[in-house]
Order: C-alpha cells, then sequence, then structure tokens
C-alpha cells in the first residue's frame, strides 16, 4: 500500500480509526456506564427498596410468580444485592401459549413495584451493543465496529511503536497536537491488553451471529447422520411429532421454603448471597431450579457457583459435571472478563476507568485527525467537504453524547412519575438532545460548538445531584442510610462534570482571541520539521 | 504519497470480503478437522474464536503488500487452500 510496512499500517490505523469512530466512542460510552448498570438503574428508580435478605426476596418472587406466570415452564429471577434494589423476574410462556412478560418486583411485598417508570441502565447496556437500530443491525454494525477497532489496534501499535518508548512524555500545552499525541499515547499504553480483550471479547460473545459457518457444517454433518439412521429404521422426532403433540399431565412443583432453607444455611441469608433463581421444566418430572451465588469469584461465566434442585421431589440434585473443554473455558473467560459482573468494587472501578480512557483514546485519535489536516487546508484556504464533517461529526459524537447523557438523567428526575411511557420518554430526551447536538454543531463555528456543548455537558452533570435533591427525598435518605451504590453514581458524574468542565475549560482557551489558528500552522510546520516520522498519524 | 481511489477500493474489497471468506473458511475447515475431538459446542467454539484473528491477520496483509496483485493473491491462495481441505475433510474425512 504504501512504502513501508509502518506507513500501510499507519495509513490502515487512521481510516480504520476514523471511518467508525463516533460509533465506536459511543459504544465505548454506554460500555463504560454498563459496568456500573446496576447503581445507574438504582438512582433511576430510587422508589425500590433493596430489602435485608436476598433469600427471602426469592420466597416473595416464588410466591408472585406462581400468581403472575402460573402456566409458565421457565422462570428467570435476579434477586437484589448490594448494587441493585429490586427483583426483576422474566418468564417464558407455558403450554398454554401465553406470552412470556416480565416485571420488576418488590423485593419485600412482592408487588409490582410502584417505582417511576424508567429503563434505567438497561438503555445504555442495550445501545452499547444494538445502537437502537431494529435487529439484528445494531448488532451487525456493533460487531463491524468491534473489528475496525480490532485492526486499529494491531495497526496502532506497529504504527506508534516509540509510543512504548516515550511512554514518560506528556507534554501538555506545548502545542495542541504533540499534547493529543501524548495523551492518545498515555491512554493507549494504559490500558492496552484491555483493548485487547474488550474488542476481541466482543466479537466472541456473538460469534454465532458473525462467523455462523463452522456451527452450520457441524449441524448439517449431524443431520446426515440423523438422516442415516431414520433410513435404517429408527424414528425421527418430526414423525413423532406427527403423531400428535401429547399433552403431558401437570406435576405440580414442590414448595421452594426447603430449598431456600437449603440455600441460606450454605451460602448465609443476608447479603451477599444467592444472585439469581432459575426455573427450567416446570410442571414437569425434569423440573430443576437452579440457585446461582453472587460474587462467585470466577471470572469465566461457565464457573459459577450453583444449587439446583429437583423442582418436582425439591431434593438437592448432585453438583453438574462441566462439559465444556478447554475451549468451553477460554469462551467462557472471555465473555466474563468483558462483562465484568465477577468484579468486586475495585476491580470494577478499574474497569471503569480503563473503559474511560478507552473513549479518551478514540476521542483524541479523532480530534488529532482533524488537527492535522486543519492546517494543510488553511494553507490551500479551501474548504473540504470531509473535513468539515468530520469535524462536526466529532464535536456531536463526543460532546454531544455527553450532553445526550445528562439529558436523559434530567428526564428521569424531571418528567411526571405517573407520565404514560415515560420510560420511551426518557430515552426520546436522549435522542432528540443528540439530534440537537448535531444541528448546533453543524451551525455554530467549530471552536464555539466545542465549547458551548462541554459547558452545557458539565453543567448537566455537575447540577444533577441539585436536581435530585430538589426533585425528591431520595439523595437525603441515601445520605441518612449510607447507601453506597447511590452516592457513588453522584460522585461519579460529579466527576463526569468536572473532567467536561477542564476540557471546555481548555478549548475556551485556544478561542481566547489570539490568532491560534495561525500559530497552530507553525506548530504543525516545526512539528513536521523535527518529527518526520509522524508525519503520516 | 497519494494511492488511487481504486487501488483502496480493491484493498478494501480485499480486505473485507476476502479476509472474511478465508476466515470462514478456516472456521469450517477447523470444526470439520476437529469433530471428533471433544463436545460439539466445545469444538464450535474451538473453531470459532480463531476465525477474527485470522480474518484481522488478512486485513493487516491486504494492506501491507506491495501491490494489489501479491494482496489479492495473499488472500486468494490460502483460501483456496482451505476451500480444498474442506472439500477433502467433507468427502473423504467424513467417514470417519
Amino acid at each position: 500500500m504504501k512504502n513501508t510496512f509502518r506507513l500501510s499500517m499507519t495509513w490502515l490505523h487512521t481510516w480504520t480509526g476514523l471511518l467508525l469512530g463516533w460509533v465506536l466512542f459511543a459504544i465505548f460510552v454506554t460500555g463504560t456506564a454498563t459496568y456500573f448498570k446496576a447503581e445507574i438503574t438504582q438512582w433511576m428508580q430510587p422508589e425500590l427498596r433493596r430489602g435485608d435478605s436476598p433469600v427471602d426476596a426469592a420466597a416473595v418472587a416464588w410466591k408472585s410468580l406462581e400468581e403472575r406466570a402460573p402456566e409458565s415452564t421457565r422462570w428467570f429471577v435476579g434477586l437484589p444485592d448490594d448494587r441493585a434494589t429490586a427483583t426483576t423476574a422474566f418468564w417464558q410462556p407455558g403450554t398454554g401459549g401465553k406470552r412470556s412478560g416480565s416485571a420488576t418486583f418488590d423485593p419485600v411485598t412482592g408487588e409490582v413495584v410502584t417505582a417511576r417508570e424508567s429503563r434505567g441502565a438497561e438503555f445504555f447496556y442495550r445501545f452499547h451493543f444494538q445502537l437502537q437500530l431494529p435487529h439484528p443491525w445494531g448488532r451487525y454494525l456493533a460487531g463491524v465496529a468491534a473489528m475496525f477497532m480490532f485492526v486499529a489496534l494491531i495497526s496502532g501499535v506497529i504504527t506508534h511503536r516509540q509510543f512504548f518508548k516515550e511512554f514518560f512524555t506528556f507534554r501538555p500545552g506545548r502545542t495542541s497536537l504533540r499534547s493529543f499525541l501524548d495523551f492518545h499515547n498515555v491512554t493507549a499504553v494504559l490500558a492496552l491488553p484491555f483493548y485487547f480483550m474488550i474488542s476481541y471479547s466482543a466479537l466472541v460473545i456473538f460469534m454465532a451471529m458473525y462467523m455462523p459457518w463452522g456451527r452450520e457444517v457441524l449441524t448439517d454433518a449431524q443431520a446426515r447422520a440423523a438422516g442415516a439412521v431414520r433410513e435404517r429404521g429408527g424414528q425421527s422426532g418430526a414423525e413423532k411429532k406427527a403423531g400428535g403433540v401429547e399433552k403431558k399431565p401437570w406435576v405440580s412443583p414442590a414448595p421452594v421454603g426447603p430449598m431456600l432453607e437449603e440455600v441460606a444455611r450454605r451460602w448465609g441469608r443476608e447479603h451477599p448471597t444467592v444472585k439469581r433463581m432459575d426455573v427450567t421444566e416446570r410442571g414437569t418430572e425434569k423440573m430443576v431450579v437452579t440457585f446461582t451465588r453472587a460474587e462467585a469469584g470466577s471470572v469465566s461465566i461457565t464457573q459459577r457457583e450453583q444449587l439446583r434442585f429437583n423442582g418436582a421431589t425439591g431434593e438437592l440434585l448432585p453438583e453438574e459435571k462441566k462439559m465444556g473443554g478447554v475451549a468451553t473455558e477460554v469462551h467462557g473467560t472471555l465473555y466474563g472478563l468483558h462483562m465484568a459482573r465477577f468484579a468486586g468494587p475495585a476491580m470494577r472501578w478499574t474497569f471503569f476507568l480503563m473503559g474511560l480512557f478507552g473513549s479518551a483514546l478514540v476521542a483524541t485519535g479523532l480530534v488529532m485527525w482533524t488537527i492535522k489536516r486543519r492546517a494543510k487546508y488553511a494553507k490551500a484556504g479551501r474548504f473540504s467537504f470531509g473535513h468539515g464533517l468530520v469535524e462536526r461529526l466529532n464535536i456531536a459524537g463526543i460532546a454531544g453524547l455527553f450532553v445526550a447523557m445528562g439529558a436523559i438523567f434530567w428526564a428521569n428526575r424531571l418528567l411526571p412519575v405517573g407520565m404514560d411511557a415515560r420510560g420511551d420518554w426518557e430515552v426520546k430526551a436522549f435522542l432528540y438532545t443528540w439530534a440537537a447536538m448535531l444541528a448546533h454543531a453543524v451551525v455554530r463555528p467549530v471552536l464555539a460548538a466545542w465549547r458551548e456543548q462541554l459547558w452545557a455537558g458539565a453543567v448537566l452533570f455537575t447540577a444533577l445531584p441539585v436536581v435530585d435533591a430538589v426533585t425528591g427525598p431520595f439523595l437525603a435518605r441515601a445520605w441518612a442510610d449510607g447507601n453506597a451504590a447511590y452516592l457513588g453514581f453522584h460522585v461519579t458524574v460529579l466527576a463526569t462534570g468536572a473532567m467536561l468542565a477542564v476540557v471546555a475549560w481548555k478549548v475556551s482557551r485556544i478561542g481566547a482571541g489570539r490568532g491560534r489558528d495561525g500559530e497552530r500552522k507553525a506548530d504543525a510546520a516545526r512539528e513536521r520539521k523535527s518529527r518526520p516520522a509522524e508525519e503520516a498519524v | 504519497m497519494k494511492t488511487s481511489r481504486w487501488a483502496i477500493a480493491s484493498r478494501a474489497l480485499a480486505a473485507v470480503l476476502g479476509g472474511y471468506a478465508l476466515a470462514a473458511g478456516v472456521n469450517v475447515a477447523l470444526a470439520l478437522a476437529l469433530k471428533n475431538s471433544g463436545p460439539r459446542e466445545d469444538v464450535i467454539l474451538l473453531a470459532t474464536m480463531p476465525a477474527f484473528l485470522v480474518w484481522a491477520g488478512a486485513v493487516v496483509w491486504v494492506f501491507a503488500a506491495r501491490t494489489a496483485w501479491r494482496a489479492w493473491a495473499g488472500v486468494a491462495i490460502p483460501s483456496a487452500v482451505i476451500a480444498a481441505a474442506v472439500w477433502f475433510l467433507k468427502s473423504g474425512g467424513a467417514a470417519s
């Protein structure tokens, strides 16, 4: 492609980084927020109470589900812990063909909760891999973005080999390009293994969608084998079905009380104890009730500590043999690392910070692309549509995203609690605000648009605790109870607001009257003379 | 250092489609080759996880190659070899 391997990789790094950079940035920021999904949701539905004992919450949920989904064959129940308040339940239709459903229960009373309707951080979680696009296109786009990121990382390491040598050079304020490059470098080196892990595991998590061919070919082979068996006189499933569906008699489930006593005896009654209660094959001889322990202490999603009971008799089943081999373990570990559900508070904050570094990595890369090229267009005295487009998309994609996230939190506190389709309106607040930021970025001069949107974001985030205190008793109550998750949310939004304010202030200084553009051009020329190697970043 | 748009488009095609075809081929070949080496789900995972590395490697190759000719050949020749291996595994090798 270019004269040397490294220049080719520089070109590849530039374009894989740019083309889906804004999508990647949004994925990174929402994904980083998702590390605190339970805490954010708790803040967005502050009316919920946690209750003291997940074991009792499980008993309550069992009773509620017997009333609400009596014929259902599968129940999935997530129980409250020190991060999440409510009990969340999801059930699949039974033989009666009723629709599946989901509900959030109060852990103490078992009533369907009367909290304000909100999607909470579920919105960020879904957006992270579906981008509000119709299924399956959002997941495909997220997969393509993950692949771009993976390639950008590989080519970036080759491009910026000196980064690893120059890791301890950070020259703030020397010239804008230099300090951006230094910042890009620091954030890259600090969490490089995390970026490789996160992009590769993103591909692996949905690989059945992205790379189904191995599965297909083995299924074909199996189907053929089954066909051969059939020819030798075996009976296929299809023939069995054709003989009419037999409605099996309903086997009443054993009471859940003794099972929960056993769970409490082994894992304790108070937090942290049981985190999930899942019921399969309900109403048959094969019914199984599985309890999963909180903080299983293992990274892999396949290695959770569980207790399984025969749902028809109530007896404890022997531990399941793990069927999987090495590949299943690797896959489970990658999946587990990506989601970080195993992480305790310190580890979770570490992941969160690495997510923030990743967001900054993408953002600085995008901004550098425009700075690098600005001087060239200024010198030629012509307007470039492509360059202008990237400038504007950077503003709306980076600063505008924070404004939109601030808007969803404000909407959560300001929309009337009893409003119809309230959760949808919160999401609309996010999307409309983001669209408004794009329009704003197009009509305002570049530096002014950056400044205004960054300040808007800073104000929205910094003032959020005030809005919370004014609109309800929840902040005061959390303070009195010492609710760490709730207060931690406030500390995090304040820190985010402060960060946006610092960046906004820096941008304001660039725009402070002096003909900075000319200066930047001179800087760029000096940079080029002094460091020919960085020429093609 | 201008590269023509057609050259870039051609390489992008080789990287995206050619690279994916090669990765999918490796995916299928591995699945067939490892068919009897363990539980089915495990084999599928083992055959699929490396496919993305193959794809990324193909992209790097395509854009690093000196000429467009070499870029395409670097994807096409391994793809042909893999296709032959898949054909062999499906016909002769599948009798196991």
